[in-house]
């Protein structure tokens, strides 16, 4: 009799540990899913144009993050130079490819720690800010630092943006 | 010195015996029941998803209307270059416009993207869960070599069981008083 409840219980509890090891399996095999998890794709590049020359030479990519997550920033920097014969005033601006994260990414653009424009993507669109004034045959270094905030959906977390960081120049006299 | 083992031996036999028994039937259950409530299993053919999802692995679906896919989801298309394949990658972009569904996806361990669309009306697959390496068990279950090992040699040894039984059963029985002497 003893025997026989012996070897139920045995039966069971080995039972009860196979099922729980499957389930314990599947749970922790669940893919990632969902923004919070996934991260966003967040790529900066620059363009050159006849007036400037960008290095890494343009359109090379001079961030490319593929899961940056909320409360995480990424940094980057190129260089531009001045192929013209004047000196040139020259306004940034970034050109999202898509919306999700214009609220929540939130840029810095300087040069020689000194702040050229900051504030969410969707305030950066046109040219404005402090102009970067780069002398004929000179150079200069533009950082771009770009912080995801906390975002509102999980969705947002996982968007895929390509920014484009675009000059608009005038001569300084 | 080896006397009183046996039973604790059967015991410790028992209990893993019924652990595997118990492990398998969840992990096939999960792959079969969710076949009853529409759901759909797939066996992963590439490692473009890696970690997420490895080759191998058996990934159970749901149908869900394009709208309802949000980015990070791993959804399941046809191969929009045409091969007929089907994808299982994950949502970066969705955009409705004019009727359809514009979805930008990747494979997490891919560089590339795919760009496709799906009428809004239409449906896609949402991965829901997967089974570590349970496709190899059933691709090689389905494989002619699998079938002759799991059903085929299975089935003839039932046969045969099947058949000593009734041979011993038709045995006269032995006479327990004189055992059975002339």
């Amino acid at each position: 009799m003893a025997a026989t409840s012996g070897i139920r219980m045995a039966r069971l509890a080995g039972l009860l540990a196979g099922v729980a090891l499957a389930t314990g399996v599947i749970l922790a095999s669940l893919p990632s899913s969902g923004g919070a998890a996934v991260g966003a794709e967040v790529t900066f590049y620059a363009n050159q144009t006849g007036e400037f020359a960008v290095s890494p030479p343009g359109p090379a990519t001079f961030i490319d993050d593929r899961a940056l997550h909320p409360g995480q920033t990424v940094s980057g920097s190129f260089r531009i130079a001045n192929q013209t014969g004047v000196t040139k005033s020259i306004l940034l601006s970034a050109e999202p490819s898509a919306s999700d994260l214009n609220a929540t990414l939130r840029l810095r653009l300087a040069s020689g720690g000194e702040t050229l424009r900051e504030g969410p993507l969707d305030r950066l669109g046109t040219p404005g800010g402090k102009p970067l004034v780069v002398a004929p045959g000179e150079s200069a270094t533009v950082d771009l630092a770009a912080h995801l905030e906390t975002a509102d959906g999980d969705g947002a977390a996982a968007a895929l943006v390509q920014v484009a960081i675009q000059f608009e120049a005038g001569s300084k006299r | 010195m080896t006397r009183g083992h046996g039973p604790a031996r059967r015991l410790i036999a028992a209990a893993f015996a019924w652990a595997a028994g118990g492990f398998v039937l969840v992990l096939f259950g999960a792959a079969l029941l969710p076949l009853a409530f529409g759901m759909r299993t797939y066996v992963v053919q590439s490692g473009s998803m890696t970690p997420a999802i490895r080759t191998g692995d058996l990934v159970v679906s749901q149908r869900i209307t394009p709208a309802e896919a949000q980015i990070g989801d791993i959804v399941m298309f046809k191969d929009p270059g045409g091969t007929g394949e089907l994808i299982s990658h994950r949502v970066r972009a969705v955009h409705l416009h004019a009727g359809r569904a514009y979805f930008i996806t990747r494979g997490d361990a891919n560089t590339g993207f795919e760009h496709w669309s799906v009428p809004q009306s239409g449906r896609i697959g949402q991965v829901v869960y997967r089974l570590p390496k349970l496709g190899y068990v059933i691709g090689g279950v389905s494989s002619p070599s699998g079938k002759l090992l799991f059903i085929a040699l299975p089935a003839l040894a039932l046969l045969a069981l099947g058949l000593i039984r009734i041979w011993q059963t038709g045995r006269p029985a032995v006479d327990p008083v004189d055992g059975g002497a002339p």
